[in-house]
């Protein structure tokens, strides 16, 4: 029979037979008896939507879109896709004033960071937190993120001369983070790179990834965002530099979100889009770069491992890297939520789920009781040091403080 | 068994559970009547329960059969205000496909509007943004006002208003004699399926409306019907390919019709006469799944790769036509045959052929009939009086379930299911709002609900209630939860082996369509009730005479 | 990526095979297209239950009969030995079993069914006669709103074997919260709530309502990251208390499979789970690599593969009205052309589709367009002429054949 080759309809809803691991999996289920789970929102509630959009619930929206039941589901059904999907379908209600707030982040960075010192002291006030706990519904147990006065952008900008004149180069998706709250980052791995051999240079233009945006159901924004992205990144690919990042959840938004969300083809891109992490751990591996670190360096680190760095499968890059150094004492943490996802916790409805779902990575960080705490996510990062006290770094900047840059440079041939 | 029924005399006693034997014992009822509804295994297990549910316009029957095409649209108006909540107003279409003769539009659009079926014809390039599901090769197509009907909500509102009416009724009860009295018939014989038992009870008139099983019937009194069995295979789809009914624009013929009912989408049927001995023993076969999955990919491309839920066959009680003296001609329309005129036998009657659409027509024509005989002079109202559960939508509103966020999907979809009575559905206790069936959306209140008033004796029952076992991993992971509350009523025992042959039942109908996810989830249902749970394969029986041999066990 | 050993899939079989690699000091990776049905499990490891619907009594012994087809016959004389590995292997990774492979001993499933079993987690009640139950008197406990646990049935069972069965429902406070979700007061979220205050909460109210020679049962709901609650609960009660597995998801194999994936990465092993290996290229009768979804243009190679897989469940083996493929290498498998021949009428008869899978050399080297593979081996329920459902052999063919062929990869 030339019929019935395949049973894959869209988003593989009914490749889903029903096993529940996924809900196994949900950090949110647990903890929060209005969401119906993954299984219930994904594939059997795509089965009552298709029927009529009166079937849409709107406890998705309690969804924190950290993808472990994709990663868990034995049968490949994108289920969080599904659930995403649907929201944008479906929900119908406007996002409110505070979802706009935090969800441009790159535009809150703009206005913020000429004021960075007036900023973040208000910010940081009793007054300013229960106001926008009150107000806009921003919950006052959060900590904004520090905007800093010196963003990186103008600063990148200004190296690229530098950094022309070395022989191999690649492009740098600094995105919102790097760019307004920590610059460090981006020169670290500009550091790192340049040690190595290789220029950083900038994308031609580039927009913040969307990955709030597409939370907060600013789609139409979202989309106009990555589309400049992707222009840019092309152009950076057909120059022959691969784009790299040092925020997991921005790699994993504009190649995975983009085509699965946005309906915007990455395809012949996506294979070129990088976290920094990989990129320098493939090199190693394929013996065309190497990194010598300092004898002196000793620090315990534990890794955590963001959810949409499981998404991707690339930890191990990260860890990898990590166990390189010879004075790390390195400890996995177990993979699980830490309960933030992104804008997720900063919402006052949802803070007390947040921090029930990241508890155990809490208990397990201060059970292993380590220096500092490495992770590839800058939201798990907030959401770590707010809840636990300790530090926690990208693992680029364990690197670039673990590294011995003139011993590097010479390893690697570097005049 | 209650005893106390063999000291009634009824007015009527109804035979057959389907549509129309529900139909006809609720306008019987309406009217005054005594009534008691005999069915021997579930109502809607016959040929109600195995077709498209499709609320015809009509159409289909415009050009070859006038007077069907005239029945069918009048009562899909009517069944539209009595029925709201087992009717979804879908529309339809009949589209022409590149190798179908075009002209056939013009004569169909004609023979329609005769009839008084509103057929307009449309652009294909509209009908591919209405209906994104249909072939977009079409080369013509045509509106109608074809929708879907659930026929088990149908045949269960026409029992509840039956009772609610004064009517008596019982499931699992065989018709073994029919009682004489100097050549009139004064009642029937009767067994129960469950518990054996024998009984004779006491009627004025017997209407014999047991579908395909009518022709058993009769010969119990020696008379002869002639009926022609013709099975009708169809295959049902995973979720909902399709929001309109879609018809192909042709002679009828096979897998022409894909029509979306609840969840899912049906595409049928297939057309072959079948030896009278194997009307209880219907496998859907390799071939008809070939012919269906061929002639449906066609109407709808996408059912191609659409996973199946599974197959399922149904008899048509075609009928001979009295007026031919071969007896070989079938009647297509309704019959209602009076047995004292035609056979000698006062106090029989036969109603027959028709279709699911026309139930109330023909239940409403053998009330007539009844009423003539006994003298009875009370109007019919079943095409003005709405069913059980068809109140206004409003009025559901007001009854205010509880859900944090708004009402649960699983509250919606039992609205759908029970309409207006979905209100004695209990929510807000937290052991009630748990689901059962998480792919159906069936939670514990609504099975303690149709436990309680819905006659369900077995989960086969409770699945043609509630759905529950219907979705997509046909009954894997709910039909233990089911079973145990089920238990709670009929003892751990019964449950447990109820729950074996459910899940020979379930199996029964995936076996002809069971490959890609269907099969890993078959496969994934065997590991959880063989493996973890250690059923055996002891005591199971298969055939297809719904639950008797467990109920009987049971006894 | 270059390592020593690839596994592809993160099974029982997978991580059983990946753990013998790397307890061998090997650079094992195990590629793992999510979760596996090792979590449908319901704590009772079965070597070879049945045989035609007869009991096994000893597995070993009984597997010498088995066609040579079969992959206990492909591992011959070794059985014995690996079954000890096997068990050793488990022990190693923290998860405590009762049971010998020379003879099968017998365990309670949900309904109260007898079954028997090789290797059973210990918090389950195991017993050598099947026809002699350890306990005469029986509290059994449900959860108040727990759907997943059949008490009610288990009383019915073990009534018929002349057991008195008492069925009580507690109410724990801590799942007051839980039990307002309309579809999650599940096994695992139950386990999830499962905190030392609720341990005891429990062994008061057990305590509050058993009768003196009363053996407890309670649904398998705690121990879901280690044993340890249920030491403590058992320390805790009074009586003699034992779980009775729930349906799928079980509290025990998700134990199982967390630990064993601990052990795996504790003796160095990559673990990539939620990837998915899209192709596996072939020349001259080797693999030469993998493509991944996730890894992309940074292949995946070794010197030998391990294809691990599985069936139906996890996607090993796919079918269509046409027939059955491995759709990593294309593999060869072998059915009848006519579909009505691969089911029986009867659902809980043996069904034929079930012992599809790869043919293997008797090597485990699997064959492809008739000729075997050289440095690719496939292991567990993807191998054909073993129907493990019907033989209750699923766990003993996951974990021999893992060993088996991790030994003859790095021989």
């Amino acid at each position: 029979m030339k019929y019935q080759q395949q049973n894959i309809s869209a988003n593989d809803f009914e490749e889903c037979i029903k096993c529940t691991i996924c809900t196994a999996y949900c950090p949110v289920l647990a903890v929060n008896p209005d969401y119906p789970g993954p299984k219930i929102a994904g594939p059997d509630g795509e089965r009552y939507r298709l029927k009529g959009p009166e079937f849409y619930d709107k406890a998705l929206k309690y969804c924190l879109n950290c993808k472990r039941c994709e990663i868990s589901c034995p049968s490949n059904v994108k289920i969080g896709d599904i659930i995403q999907s649907a929201r944008i379908k479906y929900d119908k209600s406007k996002p409110k004033l505070r979802d706009h707030i935090l969800a441009e982040t790159d535009v809150m960075g703009a206005l913020a960071s000429p004021f960075a010192p007036i900023v973040n002291p208000i910010l940081k006030t009793k007054v300013a937190k229960l106001a926008l706990d009150n107000i806009l519904g921003v919950d006052k147990h959060r900590n904004f993120p520090e905007y800093v006065t010196k963003r990186f952008a103008p600063w990148f900008k200004k190296a690229e001369s530098e950094q022309q004149k070395f022989p191999k180069h690649v492009a740098y998706y600094h995105g919102c983070y790097v760019n307004n709250q920590n610059p460090g980052l981006g020169k670290d791995f500009v550091m790192i790179m340049n040690s190595v051999g290789y220029g950083v240079l900038p994308l031609e233009k580039q927009k913040c990834c969307g990955v709030a945006k597409i939370a907060n159901k600013l789609i139409d924004r979202a989309k106009h965002d990555a589309r400049i992205n992707l222009k840019s990144i092309r152009q950076a690919v057909d120059e022959g530099m691969p784009v790299l990042g040092t925020s997991s959840t921005c790699i994993f938004t504009i190649r995975d979100e983009y085509p699965h969300l946005l309906g915007l083809d990455n395809a012949d891109v996506k294979n070129d889009i990088l976290l920094a992490t990989v990129f320098l751990a493939r090199k190693i591996n394929s013996g065309e770069i190497k990194l010598v670190f300092k004898k002196d360096y000793h620090k315990k680190v534990a890794y955590h491992t963001a959810c949409h760095m499981q998404k991707l499968g690339w930890a191990t890059y990260s860890k990898e890297l990590l166990k390189m150094i010879p004075g790390v004492e390195f400890t996995a943490l177990p993979s699980q939520c830490c309960g933030i996802a992104g804008t997720y916790g900063f919402k006052k409805e949802n803070y007390k789920y947040s921090q029930a779902i990241g508890s155990e990575v809490f208990e397990n960080i201060r059970n292993v009781n380590p220096d500092y705490v490495s992770t590839d996510c800058e939201t798990c990062k907030w959401q770590i040091e707010m809840s636990t006290g300790y530090t926690v770094k990208n693992p680029i900047e364990i690197l670039a403080e673990a590294l011995d840059i003139e011993a590097t440079r010479k390893a690697n041939n570097i005049i | 068994m209650n005893k106390d029924i063999q000291k009634i005399t009824y007015d009527v006693i109804v035979v057959g559970g389907g549509a129309t034997g529900a139909g006809t014992a609720r306008d019987c009822a309406k009217r005054g009547l005594k009534v008691l509804l005999i069915e021997r295994l579930d109502f809607t297990a016959g040929a109600t329960g195995r077709n498209h549910g499709l609320l015809h316009s009509g159409a289909r029957y415009a050009v070859t059969d006038h007077e069907s095409a005239t029945e069918c649209i009048k009562e899909n108006m009517i069944l539209r205000k009595i029925a709201a909540h087992c009717v979804e107003e879908t529309g339809g279409l009949f589209v022409t496909l590149p190798d179908d003769d075009l002209d056939y539009q013009k004569t169909f659009i004609e023979s329609c509007l005769s009839a008084g079926i509103n057929a307009q014809q449309l652009d294909p390039k509209d009908v591919i943004r209405m209906e994104p599901a249909v072939n977009p090769d079409i080369i013509g197509a045509v509106s109608v006002p074809d929708g879907a009907v659930d026929p088990f909500r149908l045949t269960t509102a026409n029992v509840l208003d039956a009772r609610l009416h004064g009517a008596d009724v019982l499931t699992y009860t065989e018709v073994i004699e029919l009682l004489q009295e100097n050549g009139r018939i004064t009642g029937v014989k009767v067994r129960n399926n469950i518990s054996g038992e024998e009984m004779d009870i006491h009627s004025r008139i017997v209407v014999n409306a047991g579908g395909i099983w009518s022709h058993g019937i009769a010969k119990k009194a020696g008379i002869t019907i002639n009926m022609f069995p013709a099975k009708g295979a169809l295959l049902i789809f995973g979720h909902r390919v399709n929001n309109m009914v879609i018809n192909r624009c042709r002679k009828p013929a096979d897998a022409d019709i894909l029509v979306p009912g609840d969840t899912i989408s049906l595409i049928g049927t297939t057309s072959s006469r079948v030896p009278y001995d194997q009307v209880d023993n219907m496998e859907v076969t390799q071939e008809e799944v070939d012919i269906l999955l061929n002639q449906g990919c066609q109407l709808v491309p996408s059912l191609s790769w659409t996973r199946i839920l599974r197959a399922y066959a149904g008899v048509r009680p075609l009928i001979a036509d009295d007026s031919d003296p071969s007896g070989r001609k079938i009647s297509r329309g309704i019959v209602c045959l009076d047995h004292a005129t035609r056979d000698g036998a006062e106090g029989f009657i036969t109603i027959s052929g028709g279709k699911l659409m026309t139930y109330r027509l023909m239940a409403e024509t053998a009330a007539d009939m009844v009423c003539r005989k006994l003298g009875v002079d009370a109007k019919c109202t079943t095409h003005i009086d709405p069913l059980p559960g068809s109140a206004p939508q409003n009025e559901i509103e007001k009854s205010g379930k509880k859900h944090i966020i708004s009402m649960s999907t699983g509250q919606l979809a039992a609205q759908e299911r029970h309409g207006s009575l979905s209100t004695n559905i209990k929510y807000g206790s937290e052991l009630d709002d748990a689901l059962v069936c998480e792919c159906e959306q069936v939670s514990v209140g609504e099975i303690k609900y149709a436990m309680d008033a819905l006659h369900v004796n077995n989960l086969v029952n409770l699945r043609r209630r509630t759905r529950m076992g219907m979705g997509t991993c046909q009954a894997g992971i709910c039909a233990s939860r089911a079973a145990a509350i089920l238990g709670t009523k009929y003892g751990n025992d019964r449950a447990l082996n109820d729950l074996r042959s459910f899940l020979q039942e379930r199996w029964k109908g995936i076996r002809p369509v069971a490959w890609g996810r269907s099969l890993a989830e078959s496969y994934f249902t065997s590991w959880i009730y063989k493996g973890v749970c250690g059923m055996k394969d002891n005591e199971i029986t298969v055939n297809n005479k719904d639950n008797i041999k467990t109920a009987n066990k049971e006894a | 990526m270059k390592f020593d050993y690839i596994v592809i899939g993160g099974g029982l079989c997978g991580l059983t095979a990946g753990i013998r690699l790397a307890s061998k000091n090997k650079k094992v990776a195990i590629v793992s297209s999510g979760q596996s049905a090792l979590h449908f499990s319901s704590g009772a490891f079965g070597l070879y239950g049945y045989n035609n619907g007869e009991l096994v009594e000893t597995p070993l012994e009984d597997a010498k009969s088995l066609p040579a087809s079969h992959p206990y016959s492909i591992i011959g004389t070794e059985m014995q030995a690996l079954t000890n590995d096997a068990k050793t292997l488990l022990e190693k990774a923290g998860i405590n079993l009762n049971g010998e492979s020379v003879k099968n001993h017998f365990t309670l499933t949900p309904f109260g069914e007898i079954r028997p079993s090789w290797l059973t987690l210990k918090e389950f009640p195991v017993f050598n006669d099947p026809q002699t139950l350890p306990f005469d008197k029986v509290l059994a406990i449900n959860l108040k709103g727990f759907l997943e646990s059949y008490p009610s049935f288990l009383a019915e069972n073990l009534g018929k074997s002349g057991v008195a069965v008492r069925v009580e429902t507690i109410d724990l406070e801590r799942l007051n919260n839980l039990r307002k979700s309309h579809y999650d007061m599940r096994t695992i979220s139950v386990a999830k709530h499962i905190d030392t205050a609720t341990i005891e909460e429990l062994a008061n109210k057990i305590n509050s309502i058993a009768g003196k020679s009363e053996t407890v049962l309670i649904p398998a709901i705690i121990g879901l990251n280690n044993s340890n609650q249920i030491d403590r609960l058992r320390e805790l009660v009074k009586n003699e208390l034992y779980c009775i597995p729930t349906l799928p998801i079980s509290v025990g194999g998700v134990r199982s499979q967390t630990r064993l994936e601990q052990y795996f990465e504790s003796l160095g092993g990559t673990f990539l789970l939620g990837d998915h290996v899209t192709k596996g290229i072939i020349e001259g009768g080797n693999v030469k690599y993998l493509v991944t979804t996730n890894l992309g243009d940074d292949h995946l190679e070794a010197e030998a593969y391990i294809l691990a897989t599985g069936s139906y469940l996890c996607e090993g083996l796919l079918s269509d009205p046409n027939g059955f493929k491995e759709p990593v290498f294309g593999l060869d498998v072998k059915y009848p052309a006519n579909r009505d021949e691969w089911y029986s009428e009867n659902f809980f008869a043996s069904q034929p589709y079930m012992s599809y899978g790869v043919e293997v050399n008797n090597e485990f080297h699997p064959i492809k367009d008739g000729m075997p593979v050289n440095n690719l081996y496939a292991a567990g329920s993807i191998l054909g002429h073993c129907n493990s459902l019907e033989e209750d052999s699923g766990a003993g063919c996951a974990m021999l054949t893992g060993l088996y062929t991790a030994d003859l990869a790095t021989k």
